[in-house]
């Protein structure tokens, strides 16, 4: 029993990734007529830290404290990179619509100096990363700082311990405490964001202050798993900084992630606010152009929608996404068929050592695109005219190596949009 | 002064020739000790199909091999039922095999006393509806599906139940030898760096693979010639028997089920050293592209990795395809060669473990002037709780939760609670071992599931800290180690689903939390 | 002998009462009064139940108006006819049956009281044609046939006496100081031209000897005898049965239907406390009590009226309107209609013996009923359905009946996975099939992130103890413990709100496999308990 609808619109966005939903972002804030296709749920992956580049050479081994420097000679060094054809004030420029929508929204991050944070996570590691989530901001470059620190876990919140994050700030053991919060609701495994909205109630809140005051002569910042509440988590953390009179901050660990989830919400809601249409777990397909527009179905399991649109952001992300899919001796583009940057045989795809300095091949698959980022044919021109990809498809990025994941979404998102905007805005002048 | 410690027999090798002789041993009142230089079945005894071969694949090449499989199929299946699916098997031929060796086969298994019984090949397809449809030949057979790591989980644990002993990490470094026999061995704790001394009456090599190496520390030459061999394992279980090609040995004959799985291969390519071998892309597609020829399905369905084994045979000259290298054992009492109270065992196969074991036991007895018999053909393999735990799906026959329901699931993939993970680090800790992730992986079904250790790695991990089994963020590289080794495995086939678990994994280890930044220890 | 027997079945009947009353009380005393009934008594919906029968009314003005007919003129005809001899000759001097407007206002009551029984019948006969039926349960057209051939049994006798010589003759003597003559044959072919009457010799009707005889009707006749037209329907009775007439007079078949009509309403009588008519008593009682709200299910008293039960009059309004009617049509269970149930709630409560296989089926009919109230609202007889309904689940799951959540629940885990069906103890090979759950593409590609979990309403609450989580639940599946699977809690607390299903990065159908597993354990359950019963007996 489908439901047909027919439909148009300026841009079509498919991905509800970091990269999808900065470019839904953008061109509903243009006042360009937008749907979007996708499963937001790729942003409970995400960490809730904005990276921008935080290891460059990629084999160096070494943490970049300054990223722009790096950024300049990555741009030198591989022209092909996504972050060549940007500019540093375009750079800027993104993160700094990116922050400010989601703070519409109701999601507090700090804006962005000139140096890369050190985060804590769960398992003691420091991550480098440009942007955090206002609730982590207390917590950085803490192996720089000599406070003294509480670190506090949840029985029951598996891949959390407090005295592994601990293990990280090793070499000053008497200035870290470790707490374990044992709650009796728990029956064995607590979920995540089970746990994240018992946040949202007064009594936890208050049982969780009293623990943790237990320790406020011992430690001056108590850092928790970033579980603080799923709205409102700047308020929550607030709150129980005023009822401990400690600073605290959150520490990231493996997904599902609670920061992934707010920035989910956060787009979700202000992205309707801006009328935009959100196609949920719609998967497209492309028929045909009609003069200059994409004729395009959104199929989902109760609709079947036909999309009339005048320009495409393909920001589907990796195999993950489903953006890229690898047969067995080939990866393929999964909606346009567009050829993709890749190793000629499956043997050079990965290496031997999952750690190795080098990366994988692999990673560094997919799109490559012309300076406006509309990815190119077989003969090196843009496929169409008004296709643009944004976001971990593209390939020359090994994002997770690089660790410049956000950046390069963000980025690529805002750009491709602006580009067309102004390529659109010029026709209707001219 | 170095620690001595003194015992009847010193078995060396902790795969399934080895635990099986402690406890042939053990039966008979000796006491042993089984010392490994990493943990149980690190050899071929880990690495393989796990095939309780009914010997029709060796009746044309190797007969004596198919008479000796045939005979011991019949005890494991009366002794050891509870290691041991009897799911049956088949020989199917496809459009372009061999049609004479097609023709010869009923007669030599006969020769042998194999069961072998021709079928109509549409009621093949109706018992096995993944076969193809160009099948020309089909036969049935006695073949049945073990579990290595159970097996040798009972030995053990039988054996250490009459006295003997097992030492994991513990590695020969060399033997003492005064007139022409073994005062001791010498052995290095590989925990702690430790060495020290083993003094036994008798001294047995059943290192497989590696039994050239030790042999040679005794001064005593082996011609091993290892042969690698690739496995593939599918993500569901594509048959119910066994399904063997029929047609002379060679790559990617056999698909064997494993509980809700099946394994393909496999292959055989000459390697020098049995240490540090995994599964190369090359092998994986040959696997596949023969494969998919009786079960055209292998050519689409989804693999969750791929692990080698070297297969440690025993060659007398130059030979070309080790394929026909006696898959025969080989059992050489050193007194011939100038060692009175050392023998090796090597060679031969899963299936004929215990038979292999019995007659190694047998020359141990009557060197010790031993009369009792061999018993592992008359009191059956006992079963453990520990060893329950090597068996996919067995948790959950269990009521895992406690009274208190405080009993989370750390791998959701083949569901193993925090309880059984606590259970394994005591009796890790008990035999002196050191509980990683590695040594708890090796008794349990944890990252062998589809995520392959993207989370339960973490869980455990974390567990671990807060049990203070593990403190200092070196220890991380506990994790490294772990899903280093877990890669060996899925790096051959990592293209559609398989990619996207293992670019999850990347993005958690290290887009996340940076490990390939922490320095490898030296 | 009329009056003994007539005596004889008024005191019957009086006892068939006080057995009746007495035998509520008992079947009151087995269920828990949790909560004493007078709160719950309501004035208004008696009066207007009992009295204007708004419940009928709302129902459909149609059936409201057949009641009407058949209530109101059998009501008169009780009252005016059958008690004449103390009520309308009591009120009224010149009361005579044969004389207007009782001559005509029986013949109306007649035809009313006819009228509606033939609606009640039709309507009937549609339902069970609805039904798929053809066999008509006895108990509901009993009351029916029984006032219809009374009526018609009247109709009859009346016609048959305005024919009848005999019965003119007698009046002549008795009345009359007419003997055998010409004034005789005067009066008799005025009679035979102006009340229908028929008479052996042939008459030669001429105008003389008609206006003698209209002056002789007029003499002794005319005071207790009205002109036959407002006999409407009797006299077109005795028009058609003039050629019969000369058999019927010689038979005195008069006195035979008097005797047969007279022998019906004392059946009616005695029949009264143990047919459908003792509703007229009932309903009123039923009616005093006000029924439960659609949304008052939790508060189900434990405890029924039994007397309100056989305010039943088997009319099937309320099968009519049940929501699960289409589910009975899939499985044939008649038990699974509200009308079928309320009769083997009574045979339950009266302790008869019944077979194990058919509690199964009334448990099972049962456990298909939605609570959505529109029996209830419905009930003409004011019964209340639906805490009935409730009852009914508590008393059979006592007797070791159970739907099968509960059923389920009760066993451990492990015991149900022992119960696993013969097909599944085979492992699963390739082979695809409609079921998601046997089907391995439908959730191999599972990441294990834990997302469906952690967006699982029931998780989070962890009401009765969730065992596993839905990614576990997929995970059973993968490891070949489907059975397993199909006992768990997750699986029986699932609300189906889809949020696993929306949620999932992998697209699984989550959701859609809970509940196709949900199903695999109802089939599962069902043919284990089946199996059970069909062992027992």
């Amino acid at each position: 029993m489908m439901i047909q609808k027919d439909t148009d619109c300026d841009v079509l966005v498919i991905g509800a990734g970091m990269a999808g939903m900065v470019a839904s972002a953008r061109a509903s804030q243009l006042g360009l007529k937008t749907i979007q296709a996708g499963n937001s749920s790729a942003l409970v992956f995400a960490s809730g830290l904005f990276d921008l580049l935080g290891v460059f050479p990629i084999d160096s081994g070494e943490i970049l404290s300054k990223p722009y420097p790096a950024i300049k000679k990555l741009q030198s060094d591989q022209p092909d990179h996504p972050y060549s054809k940007a500019n540093q004030k375009q750079i800027e420029d993104s993160f700094l619509f990116l922050i400010e929508f989601l703070d519409s929204a109701g999601l507090k991050y700090h804006l962005p100096g000139t140096c890369n944070k050190q985060i804590l996570t769960s398992v003691g590691t420091f991550k480098p990363t440009y942007i955090v989530p206002a609730t982590f901001l207390k917590g950085c470059d803490l192996n720089k700082v000599g406070k003294n620190l509480l670190i506090v876990d949840f029985k029951g919140l598996r891949g959390f311990s407090a005295k592994q994050a601990a293990s990280g700030l090793g070499d000053r053991k008497e200035k870290t405490h470790t707490l374990s919060i044992d709650l009796p609701e728990n029956k064995g495994g607590l979920n995540p964001v089970h746990l994240a909205k018992s946040f949202e109630n007064q009594e936890f809140i208050q049982k969780l202050s009293d623990k943790i005051l237990g320790f406020s002569k011992k430690a001056d910042i108590v850092g928790i798993p970033a579980i603080c509440g799923i709205q409102n988590s700047f308020e929550i953390v607030k709150e129980l900084e005023e009822k401990t009179g400690m600073d605290i901050f959150e520490i990231p660990g493996m997904p599902p992630s609670i920061p992934g989830l707010r920035l989910k919400n956060a787009f979700e809601k202000k992205i309707s606010d801006l009328n935009t249409l959100f196609l949920s777990n719609a998967k497209i397909v492309f028929n045909a152009m009609e003069d200059d527009n994409f004729i395009l179905q959104a199929i989902n399991d109760n609709f079947e929608t036909r999309i009339k649109a005048k320009c495409v952001i393909l920001a589907t992300g990796r195999f993950l996404g489903k953006g890229l899919f690898a047969q067995r001796n080939n990866v393929v583009e999964t909606i346009f068929n567009l050829p993709i940057f890749q190793p000629k045989t499956r043997d050079q795809w990965h290496q031997l050592n999952f750690f190795d300095p080098k990366g994988h091949q692999i990673n560094q698959t997919g799109l490559e695109t012309d300076d406006t980022f509309r990815p190119l044919d077989q003969t090196g021109e843009p496929a169409f005219e008004n296709l643009y990809a944004a976001g971990s498809i593209l390939a020359h990025n090994d994002f997770a190596r690089l660790k410049s994941g956000t950046g390069v979404c963000c980025v690529s998102a805002y750009l491709a949009v602006n580009n067309f905007y102004k390529k659109s805005h010029k026709m209707r002048n001219k | 002064m170095n620690k001595i410690i003194e015992t009847d027999v010193l078995v060396i090798g902790g795969g399934v020739t080895g635990t099986g002789i402690a406890r042939d041993l053990s039966l008979r009142g000796q006491k042993c000790i089984l010392i490994e230089k990493s943990d149980l079945n690190a050899g071929a005894s880990g690495g393989n199909h796990g095939l309780l071969h009914s010997g029709a694949r060796y009746v044309g090449s190797d007969p004596k091999a198919a008479v000796e499989c045939k005979n011991e199929l019949e005890i494991l299946k009366k002794n050891a039922g509870h290691c041991i699916e009897d799911t049956g098997g088949l020989f199917v031929a496809v459009k372009g095999d061999d049609e004479k060796y097609i023709a010869d086969f009923p007669g030599m298994c006969k020769k042998s006393g194999v069961y072998c019984k021709k079928i109509d090949l549409v009621l093949a397809r109706e018992i096995e509806p993944a076969l193809s449809n160009e099948i020309i030949a089909a036969y049935e057979v006695n073949d049945a599906s073990i579990n290595p790591f159970k097996i040798s989980i009972e030995n053990i644990n039988d054996a250490v139940l009459r006295g003997s002993q097992y030492l994991s990490f513990s590695k020969i470094v060399g033997f003492k030898i005064t007139n022409h026999s073994i005062e001791y061995a010498i052995v290095i704790n590989q925990n702690n760096g430790k060495t020290y001394q083993i003094k036994a009456r008798t001294y047995v090599n059943a290192s497989g693979a590696w039994a050239g190496i030790i042999a040679a520390m005794a001064g005593i030459t082996i011609n091993m010639v290892l042969s690698k061999g690739t496995l593939l394992v599918t993500s569901k279980r594509m048959t119910k028997r066994v399904i063997n090609r029929l047609r002379k040995a060679t790559d990617g004959d056999i698909l064997v089920p494993g509980g809700v799985v099946s394994i393909l291969g496999t292959t055989s390519v000459r390697v020098k050293s049995p240490d540090n071998i995994y599964p190369t892309i090359k092998e994986v597609d040959q696997i596949i592209s023969q494969g998919e020829q009786i079960i055209p399905a292998l050519k689409t369905c989804r693999y969750i990795r791929a692990y080698s084994g070297a297969r440690p045979l025993v060659s007398e000259g130059n030979i070309e395809d080790d394929r026909n290298v006696s898959r025969g054992f080989t059992l050489r009492d050193h007194q011939k060669d100038g060692v009175d109270n050392f023998i090796t065992i090597t060679g031969g196969k899963l299936s004929t473990y215990r038979l292999m074991a019995e007659k190694a036991s047998d020359i141990v007895a009557w060197k010790h002037s031993i009369f009792s018999k061999c018993l592992t053909k008359e009191i059956p393999l006992p079963s453990t709780k520990s060893g329950e735990w090597s068996e996919p799906g067995v948790p959950i026959n269990k009521p895992f939760k406690t009274e208190t329901g405080n009993d989370p699931i750390l791998c959701e993939c083949e569901m193993v609670p925090q309880s059984a993970i606590d259970t394994l680090i005591d009796s890790i800790k008990q035999a002196k071992g050191k509980p990683d992730l590695k040594s708890i992986a090796l008794r349990s079904r944890i990252g062998k599931g589809p995520c392959q250790g993207s989370f339960c790695s973490l869980r455990i991990l974390s567990h671990m800290y807060d049990r203070d089994v593990l403190q200092d963020i070196s220890d991380i590289n506990d994790l490294k180690l772990f899903l280093n080794e877990r890669w060996k495995g899925e790096q051959s086939l990592l293209w559609d689903q398989a990619l996207v678990q293992s670019s999850l994994k990347e993005m958690i280890h290290s887009g996340l939390f940076g490990l390939e930044l922490i320095k490898d220890p030296i | 002998m009329i009056i003994k027997a007539l005596t004889i079945a008024i005191s019957l009947s009086l006892i068939g009462f006080l057995y009746q009353f007495f035998s509520f009380i008992k079947t009151n005393k087995t269920f828990d009064k949790k909560k004493w009934r007078m709160k719950n008594l309501s004035i208004k919906s008696f009066s207007l139940n009992s009295i204007l029968q708004t419940k009928l009314f709302k129902a459909g003005k149609i059936r409201w108006l057949m009641h009407l007919l058949v209530a109101s003129g059998f009501l008169y005809l009780v009252i005016f006819h059958a008690l004449d001899d103390v009520t309308s000759s009591y009120w009224f001097q010149y009361y005579q049956p044969t004389v207007d407007p009782f001559q005509f206002l029986r013949n109306l009551a007649g035809i009313f009281v006819l009228i509606g029984c033939v609606g009640f019948l039709c309507r009937r006969l549609f339902f069970f044609k609805k039904l798929k039926k053809r066999k008509i349960q006895f108990k509901g057209l009993f009351s029916i046939l029984l006032i219809l051939s009374i009526i018609l049994s009247g109709f009859l006798l009346e016609a048959v006496k305005i024919i009848s010589e005999p019965v003119f003759m007698e009046m002549v003597e008795e009345y009359s100081d007419i003997d055998e003559g010409t004034d005789l044959v005067d009066l008799k072919i005025y009679w035979e031209k102006n009340y229908n009457a028929v008479f052996n010799e042939p008459l030669l009707i001429t105008p003389e000897k008609l206006a003698i005889g209209k002056e002789l009707n007029e003499n002794f006749c005319i005071d207790c005898h009205s002109p036959i037209k407002s006999a409407f329907i009797s006299k077109s009775i005795a028009k058609a049965l003039k050629k019969p007439s000369i058999w019927l007079n010689y038979h005195r078949i008069d006195n035979l239907l008097y005797y047969v009509h007279y022998f019906l309403c004392l059946l009616i009588i005695v029949s009264l406390p143990f047919s459908r008519l003792f509703h007229i008593f009932l309903i009123p009682v039923a009616s005093l009590e006000k029924n439960l709200k659609k949304e008052q299910l939790d508060q189900t008293l434990g405890y029924i009226n039994t007397a309100t039960l056989y305010a039943c009059t088997n009319c099937g309004f309320c099968s009519d309107v049940c929501s699960v009617f289409p589910n009975f049509l899939i499985t044939k269970n008649i038990n699974t209609l509200p009308h079928a149930k309320i009769e083997s709630f009574k045979k339950l409560m009266n302790s008869a013996p019944v077979e194990s296989k058919a509690l199964y089926m009334l448990q099972s009919g049962n456990g298909e009923c939605t609570y959505c109230h529109k029996c209830t609202d419905i009930c003409p007889s004011g019964i209340d359905l639906q805490n009935l309904w409730v009852l009914l689940n508590q008393k059979l799951s006592l007797k070791g009946y159970q739907d099968n959540y509960t059923f389920i629940n009760n066993l451990s885990l492990e015991k149900w996975a022992k119960l696993a069906p013969e097909k599944e103890k085979t492992s699963s090979t390739q082979g695809k099939t409609t079921q998601l759950a046997d089907n391995v593409d439908s959730f191999e590609n599972c990441i294990q992130c834990t997302i469906c979990t952690n967006v699982c309403p029931v998780v989070e609450h962890d009401i009765d103890g969730n065992d596993y989580t839905p990614q576990q639940v997929l995970n059973l599946l993968r490891l070949g413990k489907k059975h397993l699977a199909t006992g768990t809690r997750m699986v029986w607390n699932c609300l189906t709100c889809f949020s696993c299903q929306e949620s999932c990065p992998q697209g699984i159908k989550v959701a859609d496999i809970m509940i196709e597993l949900r199903n695999n354990g109802n089939l599962r359950a069902d043919a284990l308990k089946l199996e059970n019963f069909t062992k027992a007996t």
